[in-house]
């Protein structure tokens, strides 16, 4: 054992990249909301990127530390201590065996994320450890996390270099941020003047937005002249619009197929901004060229390298602790 | 012939490869081929497949494939693809019992259609169904080929809780539920396998593209399978070349 839970916080389940190869039958793929802010987790504590992370929705979990063991809190702003010593996110700390690190509730942003060295270990179910709450399977038990639950971490981690700490997300506690979106696979079929519609106002984050998608509210957009359309497979976040003419940003939790028109698809580079907006604040699309967003993707978030630079990684200071922390591993764990 | 077609990009990482607007067997194999000769072609970058009705999702990672290097491969892949590739198109037989205890609906499907209840089974558990899209639910498949004699719309009121391995049929729609789920389809029947086994290495017995076949079983049968279900051996066969083309005419 690893973890253990105290308080569970809300919608804590475990996530990892998704269950991408069964979409194709139907099961929806799941995976961490913000991918940018999980995968700066798993690097600060020296995981690949693929290892399970804990995800939480607006207050993050309270739990002991059953072993020994690195552990970084990204995404979301939250009060947070470790034995009643305020700590930081976006930096990597070192956990002895019976410490106590409380997640409070987050006052900026909304999914934040914990990943300890090794990664969470639960079952592998059809190629990933993410939780599918729809379907309970996966992840813990196929549910979120409450006080008792015990997690394991692997054990025979990679052993890549941590590192201190890395620059967060500039969370926007304006009320207006700026999504960028490349053309859906039905652009062409709206008029010039709906696609105007979706970048001359702002939207508003709904209250009923959670991991399937984003739902929006501002001035309806003209779908009247939309054919009925056959369902086809649908994609992170595109901009679905159903007949009322509000969007709907498909996310994490979505259904593998849909059969409301997609008007655009947000930009990967924003989609980690996106998620992390509450409900009430603004969202305000501009159009962007699809070339230039798989640039600015790449340069952004396509390699580990990439996530490094973009969130300026600080290496760790070397201090002596680091011998005497393997010798305390070696007895606690 | 080649069916028109186009690329569409959806986003950074997906494109969608539409067909006309329609359902249609010569459609669903051309898909189905697409799939199977980008799958052969082992192209570096493409990192998954969804299909549906009249659209193959391409997923894609750019950083290893450029968007104009995909829609080369794609349109490479379309011109060869009708070339014979051994069919990998597969028939499952899914044994159903359609008792009044399983299929609650029977009765009322058969009072619509003028037709006996055993005359309804006769007819849902005669043709090959091919299976246009898998989605809605995990491993729901969309069936083309239902008897237009037996079609019937969905109920009134849909049911909060439909059993897993409920057979139905939902206006010219059949189709089976492999979990538990609302739904307002005429339920006529159920089989006792799981159609759904998350822990296995292939959760699904089928694929967009294959063929299901209801094969009638009684009640005694069915509790049989039920009870044995790990040793039970699904019956899936090759469905032939000729044959998938004789389907589509």
């Amino acid at each position: 054992m690893a973890l253990k839970i105290q308080a569970g916080g809300l919608l804590t389940t475990v996530q990892d990249q998704g269950r991408v190869a069964t979409q194709s039958s139907g099961f929806s793929v799941s995976g961490v909301m913000d991918f940018d802010a999980a995968n700066v987790a798993n690097l600060l504590v020296g995981n690949s990127i693929d290892a399970a992370v804990l995800e939480s929705s607006l207050q993050g979990p309270t739990l002991t530390f059953t072993q020994a063991s690195h552990f970084a809190v990204t995404g979301a702003i939250a009060e947070m201590t470790l034995n009643d010593q305020p700590i930081e996110t976006y930096r990597e700390y070192y956990a002895r065996r019976g410490d106590q690190l409380s997640i409070g509730h987050y006052t900026a942003g909304r999914f934040g994320y914990l990943a300890v060295y090794g990664g969470i270990q639960v079952p592998v179910i059809m190629g990933s450890r993410s939780t599918s709450l729809k379907y309970q399977l996966g992840g813990y038990q196929g549910r979120q996390l409450q006080a008792g639950d015990s997690l394991k971490t692997v054990r025979d981690a990679l052993n890549q270099p941590r590192f201190q700490q890395a620059t967060a997300y500039p969370y926007s506690q304006r009320d207006k941020t700026v999504i960028r979106v490349t053309p859906g696979p039905q652009y062409d079929d709206f008029s010039a003047q709906t696609r105007q519609q979706l970048t001359h106002q702002a939207f508003e984050i709904s209250q009923q937005s959670d991991r399937m998608g984003a739902r929006l509210q501002g001035q309806a957009l003209d779908v009247t002249k939309m054919t009925e359309m056959l369902s086809e497979g649908t994609v992170l976040g595109g901009v679905q619009l159903p007949r009322d003419g509000q969007p709907i940003v498909l996310l994490a939790d979505r259904q593998t197929t849909g059969g409301y028109p997609v008007i655009a698809v947000v930009a990967r580079v924003d989609l980690p901004k996106l998620v992390q907006l509450t409900p009430g604040q603004q969202v305000q699309f501009r159009w962007l060229d699809l070339a230039e967003s798989q640039i600015l993707y790449r340069q952004n978030y396509g390699s580990d390298a990439a996530i490094k630079a973009t969130h300026q990684f600080q290496p760790r200071v070397q201090l002596n602790r680091e011998p005497a922390e393997r010798i305390a591993t070696l007895f606690t764990s | 012939m080649m069916l028109t077609y186009q690329i569409l990009p959806a986003g950074d990482k997906a494109v969608n490869v539409t067909f006309e607007r329609q359902v249609s067997v010569a459609i669903n194999q051309q898909i189905a081929q697409l799939q199977q000769r980008l799958t052969q072609l082992t192209v570096n970058g493409i990192t998954g497949f969804l299909p549906a009705f009249r659209t193959l999702t391409v997923f894609y990672e750019p950083a290893q494939i450029s968007l104009q290097q995909l829609k080369a491969t794609i349109n490479t892949a379309m011109l060869d693809g009708h070339q014979s590739t051994v069919s990998t198109v597969k028939r499952v037989h899914i044994p159903v019992c359609y008792d009044s205890e399983f299929g609650p609906d029977l009765t009322n499907v058969a009072t619509r259609a003028h037709l006996t209840s055993k005359a309804v089974i006769e007819r849902h558990s005669q043709p090959d169904y091919l299976i246009y899209m898998l989605g809605f639910l995990p491993g729901f498949a969309y069936l083309g080929g239902l008897d237009p004699q037996i079609a019937t719309p969905r109920l009134a009121t849909p049911r909060l809780k439909i059993a897993p391995g409920s057979v139905g049929i939902a206006g010219e729609q059949t189709g089976m539920y492999p979990i538990e789920s609302p739904g307002g389809w005429q339920i006529i029947g159920r089989t006792p396998l799981r159609l759904f086994q998350p822990e296995s290495n292939q959760p699904f017995y089928y694929q967009t593209g294959d063929y299901i076949h209801f094969d009638v079983i009684s009640r005694a049968e069915y509790d049989q399978i039920a009870a044995h279900l790990a040793g039970y051996q699904v019956q899936v066969e090759p469905v032939p070349e000729a044959e998938v083309e004789q389907h589509g005419a």
